[in-house]
């Protein structure tokens, strides 16, 4: 079976973890993210060069009777819909690329968590009008 | 006329001479040299950031962006390299060449992307009509506005955010969207998007004894023995709540967002012993109005970078994939809790001031 690798969709993607769980910001738009659990485990291994089959496989064996694969393809349709990840053209260079993270405590929890209460303070229209003087103001007065 | 089509004329009437951002740069330098300063400060913020000498263009420029920090600038001998100038048209004189936008660009949040470069930057604050420019290599910075008067208060309540965020791209020092009380052993941050309670926590604690660092921004130096300094000594309040906060007595001002009517800005000068300068950081905390508190229980540390990251990141333009992780580091570093607010504001200060001696190392 053909593996599927994945990537951040640009450099505006910038991620931290703490202890396994992670936050994810787009500072382009200002949305950001949370994952924990599978979900962050799956998401450091794939930005790190692991494939999708690597990392399903690893939490398939390690957590028999869940449904690994169906709800790991759940959480990188989302992320590729919410402009995360892209999946990358080719594998990267180095296929030697081993597992990362300690492994979960169970195989649930691939919930991607959401939150745009930031894109405000970066959608502020930015220039509407040149006042005579040279210097922009806003078309409706306010400020 | 459309937009861009006045830009392109008022860019190239107003600025013929200036041809790139780091000419522009130039010629604001030069028109400085020279130029009369009415009042000078110093502000220092230990290994944090670099000392800055402060000069305003007028007294009434002085007074209105320099008021917030008055109690928090120090003799600082010989001046500092770092020049930071508040200049404006109307009461020191000082007409800046206007900018020519369809070259040098307009970006959210007012960046000025033509002017901006690794060591420059730039931004028109819109709300407040002002014009910030910072050149890290050269050392100097400088806020314009056309009419001192005029410039909001919740802008003069933090005047020296923009050049603190910005030095913080190249010094250890952090601008932080928090705010920190403390005693003598220390102090906490207090983290939480706008309306969370920052405010309402960092206040009660003031009324009732603790010292005062900031409701709003502060200054986080990380390392070995992470500090807080403080930035201004001003705080944001519902009209309603000054009583009760015993604000009373301090002069307050609307704050001038017209989705935000309702808050002031106060400043603090009848607290000037409760104001601190720095801080050791002890712990971050994240409030939550609990009508069962006060009671402070820890908190995961990635919902607390959850609750400090993004609010930090997006007032400012920074870095910001440096600061997320450098950010992360702090937290990493230090234990977090979840501080339940209860109805009584006295029992929550003292609470607190409790917490903090069991915290002391």
């Amino acid at each position: 079976m053909e593996n599927t690798y994945y990537q951040k969709q640009s450099n505006d993607i910038v991620t931290e973890s703490i202890d396994g769980e992670v936050v994810i910001i787009n500072i382009n738009n200002g949305s950001y993210y949370s994952l924990d659990g599978a979900g962050a485990y799956l998401w450091n291994n794939l930005i790190a060069g692991v494939s999708l089959e690597t990392v399903v496989g690893q939490l398939a064996l390690s957590f028999v009777g869940f449904d690994i694969g169906t709800h790991a393809n759940q959480l990188v349709e989302r992320l590729l819909q919410v402009e995360l990840l892209v999946r990358s053209p080719e594998a990267p260079s180095d296929n030697g690329i081993e597992l990362r993270g300690e492994l979960p405590s169970s195989g649930e929890n691939f919930a991607l968590e959401c939150y745009t209460d930031m894109q405000e303070l970066l959608m502020l229209d930015p220039i509407h009008e040149v006042e005579e003087s040279g210097w922009p103001h806003r078309q409706d007065g306010s400020n | 006329m459309a937009a861009s089509a006045r830009w392109q004329q008022l860019g190239a009437v107003a600025m013929p001479q200036a041809k790139s951002g780091s000419e522009y740069f130039e010629c604001i330098r030069e028109s400085l040299s020279g130029f009369p300063i009415q009042e000078r400060r110093s502000c220092a913020f230990g290994s944090a950031l670099p000392a800055i000498d402060v000069a305003f263009g007028s007294h009434t420029l002085a007074n209105r962006m320099g008021r917030s920090w008055q109690y928090l600038s120090t003799d600082v001998a010989p001046p500092p390299d770092f020049k930071f100038y508040f200049l404006d048209e109307d009461t020191s004189g000082y007409q800046i060449p206007t900018i020519p936008w369809q070259s040098f660009g307009f970006e959210a949040q007012g960046v000025l992307s033509g002017l901006d470069s690794e060591h420059r930057r730039a931004v028109w604050q819109t709300g407040s009509r002002s014009l910030f420019l910072l050149d890290l290599e050269a050392k100097w910075g400088m806020s314009w506005t056309k009419d001192a008067n005029a410039v909001p208060h919740w802008e003069s309540s933090f005047p020296l955010r923009y050049p603190i965020a910005w030095l913080g791209d190249r010094y250890p020092g952090m601008l932080v969207h928090a705010g920190a009380v403390g005693n003598q052993s220390g102090a906490v941050l207090i983290v939480g998007k706008s309306g969370s309670g920052k405010s309402t926590t960092s206040l009660s604690a003031l009324a009732h004894g603790l010292d005062y660092l900031g409701d709003d921004y502060v200054i986080v130096e990380p390392g070995k023995n992470p500090k807080i300094h403080a930035l201004s000594t001003t705080a944001k309040v519902s009209a309603n709540r000054v009583e009760e906060l015993g604000l009373e007595q301090s002069d307050s001002y609307t704050l001038g967002v017209s989705d935000d009517e309702d808050k002031r800005v106060v400043y603090l000068e009848n607290f000037r012993d409760q104001i601190a300068r720095e801080r050791p950081l002890r712990a971050i905390i994240h409030p939550s109005i609990s009508p069962t508190g006060p009671r402070i229980e820890p908190m995961r540390k990635i919902a607390m970078l959850k609750a400090l990251a993004p609010s930090t990141l997006f007032q400012i333009p920074v870095n910001r994939e440096a600061l997320f992780a450098r950010l992360r580091d702090v937290v990493n570093s230090m234990p977090c809790f979840c501080f339940h607010v209860g109805p009584n504001l006295k029992e929550n200060a003292v609470y607190l001031a409790n917490f903090l001696t069991d915290l002391e190392p």
